[in-house]
């Protein structure tokens, strides 16, 4: 019953009142500091074309771009780094199935012989899960190049995370050469183990930061085309465009913001696939923002 | 002895004039007059009689309520939370016509760079290896 009466006075209220019981002329609410470039304002006075007599073609808008990552050296070394990454990936499963197989026999006979083989079986999986990494985190890093100047410093601070840790991997090896009593290879395991929480939350920010980028660099690139139709005539289309470009921009914003969620001390708290799918939605809106400037371009453009 | 009229339109032998006779058993005696049936509504409690006609004026304002409030457009969430306002549609649905040369690079180039696929594969590690 109260549910009923709650409904009537809803519906009694005025429409707009209902989610703003402020009174008063309504200030815009301020917007969080994006943690994410945001796209470049495009210039909202825009060289009005003047009637052109008919005698002579009318001027068409000049576009310039900035040049495209298209020939980025970065595409090139990605495509290295990736067939590099993948025959590791190839050794590592290898030896870690020798080391499974090392580990049950161990547990089954429990004999020094079994157990020095396990250790040897052990590190040498190590050895290839490192080197594994280390390419992994590199291919990550060079994925960030392809539009690091979209978002240069905050691209540029995850790429020195990355190489940090490669270094650290790297280092990981010589400390893991060393080990030769299983007590010891445990105690090494267990500091290890803490120390990946804090790798994967870098690795899988820096495979988020690089989609983010590639999202605002084509969202720049639709501002600075649109730059030439904004005048009374095209104005409530460029309107549209700009609207759907900051619907994309939120989910940017989101995306990122997940990367920043804080993580447990114990176990890895996956945030990846749902910034992806944040992405994702961005990338959805950013087509259809194509579409509406391709038909913004073919009718006042010429 | 007091006299009762018992008339009963049905009878084939109904006389408006005639004086019923006293309805009297076997033992001579005469008849207890029959109880009416008190309406159904007297014997439910008159606070209870109260909260129903209540019940039933609050559920009539509020399909009135839904009523207005569809009319109106509002959006009413039972959750409390206020729904999204639903994204307009896209205010540009015609297709493109022929794009001019000078746009046709630079959109394809958009195009291309959404399209590019940013994925690394997925990584499937062991980190707890000497435990």
């Amino acid at each position: 019953m109260i549910l009923f009466l709650l409904l009537f006075l809803l519906s009694a209220l005025p429409a707009h009142a209902q989610y703003a019981p402020s009174l008063g002329p309504q200030s815009p609410t301020p917007e969080p500091p994006s943690p994410i470039p945001t796209i470049s304002q495009a210039p909202t006075s825009t060289p009005h074309l003047s009637p052109v007599p008919t005698t002579e073609q009318s001027p068409t808008p000049t576009v310039t771009l900035t040049p495209t990552p298209t020939t980025n050296p970065a595409f090139d070394l990605f495509e290295q780094q990736l067939n590099e990454y993948l025959a590791l990936r190839d050794t590592y499963a290898t030896q870690h199935a020798l080391y499974q197989a090392a580990k049950k026999v161990d547990s089954k006979y429990s004999t020094l012989d079994t157990r020095q083989k396990k250790l040897d079986a052990g590190k040498l999986t190590i050895f290839a899960r490192e080197k594994m990494l280390k390419s992994y985190l590199a291919l990550i890093r060079i994925n960030l190049d392809k539009y690091k100047n979209t978002n240069f410093d905050q691209t540029d601070k995850y790429q020195k995370d990355l190489e940090a840790i490669e270094k650290w991997l790297g280092d990981q090896i010589l400390v893991v050469q060393k080990i030769d009593e299983p007590q010891e290879l445990q105690k090494w395991a267990e500091s290890y183990r803490k120390e990946y929480l804090s790798i994967q939350t870098t690795m899988y920010t820096g495979m988020t930061l690089a989609e983010i980028n590639q999202n605002i660099y084509v969202l720049n690139q639709i501002k600075t085309i649109l730059v030439p139709f904004q005048n009374s005539e095209s104005q409530i289309y460029v309107d549209e465009v700009n609207r759907q470009a900051s619907i994309a921009q939120d989910n940017l914003n989101s995306a990122y913001n997940m990367t920043q969620k804080k993580q447990s001390t114990e176990r890895f708290i996956p945030f990846y696939p749902e910034a992806d799918s944040k992405i994702h939605s961005s990338k959805t809106t950013i087509s259809t923002m194509i579409n509406n400037l391709k038909f913004i371009v073919s009718r006042f453009g010429n | 002895m007091e006299e009762k009229l018992i008339q009963t339109i049905d009878s084939e032998n109904f006389n408006p004039l005639k004086v019923a006779e006293p309805v009297v058993n076997e033992a001579g005696q005469e008849a207890p007059p029959q109880e009416t049936k008190k309406p159904f509504f007297r014997n439910i409690p008159p606070k209870l009689l109260i909260l129903l006609g209540l019940g039933i004026f609050i559920a009539v304002l509020a399909v009135v309520a839904l009523i207005v409030s569809s009319m109106r457009n509002i959006n009413i969430n039972l959750k409390g939370t206020p729904k999204p306002t639903p994204t307009p549609k896209s205010i540009l649905m015609e297709a493109p016509a022929d794009i001019p040369p000078a746009y046709q690079g630079p959109i394809n180039n958009l195009q291309e760079n959404l399209n590019r696929n940013l994925h690394v594969p997925q990584l499937d590690v062991d980190s707890a290896i000497g435990l």
